[in-house]
């Protein structure tokens, strides 16, 4: 059985929002296959494979969440962000910032993406800005990956990067534009 | 379900307490879809409580650096820049470590999931989550 990759893909509204039951009854028959449930805070959908699975909090937040097969991570991350734009705009015009995680269950070539000075059985995490709205971050766990993108406002300039980690390119070939490179020892 | 399925179990024991190999091998069956079935819900409830710690941690998160940014602007705007730049630091602080918490519940999150999936007798079709996020893709452009 093929491993599945794990996306989140979290929009924040720059500015706290109330969201209101109008807004929740038009993205409802947007999402209107998903089975829809309330909790405390945030209005749940999931489709009834749980597969996918779209919160909007009461403060505007739109976080989503699903399993995709790896060689299907880059066009999911296309679509997610079309679809998560569209719920959005039922929530409010204003700006939101965009947080995405990926755990990538392919293999990727750390020592060759992150030079080979650097031991790679002492990585765990690496921060680093790759355009200047772009904030990056890998780390790392046994074969698995997470590579989170922050604050991109283009998403091809972001599937470009992720499909250049994904080839084995070499991290200055990315050209960074802020070398703020960390490297967290492991303590264990 | 399964209180019926033990119910059964019981009844088959007291009515051939001498034990035949069919009886025996559909105790075994029972009794391992009655295990099977309760690891899943135990692996989905463990699932979807992560899930709900990881939103959790997306809005108390945000909620605490937007609240640390305006203090940090306002003494940013009073040209108090030594508390300004310690307020720059608590946040990053809180950003990363927040960030650390959420892959560590994301890894747990997929695993659970690969478990589920491994429980399962049915062959999961590969493009079925592609196929769904096709169609909202095409809702969207309405």
């Amino acid at each position: 059985m093929n491993k599945k990759n794990l996306i989140d893909y979290v929009s924040i509204p720059k500015k706290e929002i109330n969201v209101d039951l109008s807004q929740i009854t038009s993205i409802k028959a947007f999402l209107k296959d998903f089975n829809f449930h309330t909790s405390r805070e945030w209005y749940n959908f999931t489709d009834k494979d749980e597969d996918i699975e779209i919160s909007v909090s009461k403060t505007g937040i739109v976080a989503i969440t699903l399993r995709i097969s790896p060689e299907d991570t880059e066009k999911a991350i296309a679509l997610l962000d079309k679809i998560s734009k569209k719920i959005c705009s039922f929530i409010s015009d204003k700006d939101f910032s965009v947080e995405i995680s990926i755990l990538e269950k392919r293999k990727i070539d750390m020592k060759q993406f992150i030079g080979k000075e650097i031991d790679i059985k002492e990585f765990r995490s690496m921060n680093f800005k790759v355009a200047p709205e772009i904030k990056m971050r890998i780390s790392s766990r046994d074969e698995e990956h997470i590579i989170s993108f922050r604050d991109s406002k283009d998403i091809s300039r972001l599937l470009n990067i992720y499909s250049s980690i994904l080839k084995g390119k070499e991290l200055r070939e990315l050209t960074p534009i802020e070398v703020d490179v960390t490297i967290t020892k492991t303590v264990f | 379900m399964s209180e019926r399925i033990k119910e059964k179990i019981s009844i088959i024991k007291e009515e051939y307490p001498d034990a035949s190999e069919e009886k025996k091998a559909i105790i075994y069956f029972v009794n391992s879809n009655l295990r099977i079935s309760s690891r899943k819900d135990l692996y989905r409830q463990a699932r979807s409580q992560v899930k709900t710690e990881k939103r959790r941690e997306d809005r108390s998160t945000t909620e605490l650096v937007r609240m640390l940014t305006t203090i940090q602007e306002n003494f940013s705007d009073r040209g108090l820049k030594e508390d300004a730049n310690k307020f720059t630091k608590y946040i990053k602080d809180i950003e990363e470590a927040s960030i650390i918490k959420k892959e560590a519940l994301m890894y747990i999150d997929s695993d659970l999931s690969e478990i589920i999936k491994r429980e399962e007798t049915s062959e999961e079709d590969r493009s079925r989550t592609t196929r769904k996020l096709e169609e909202l893709g095409e809702d969207a452009n309405e």
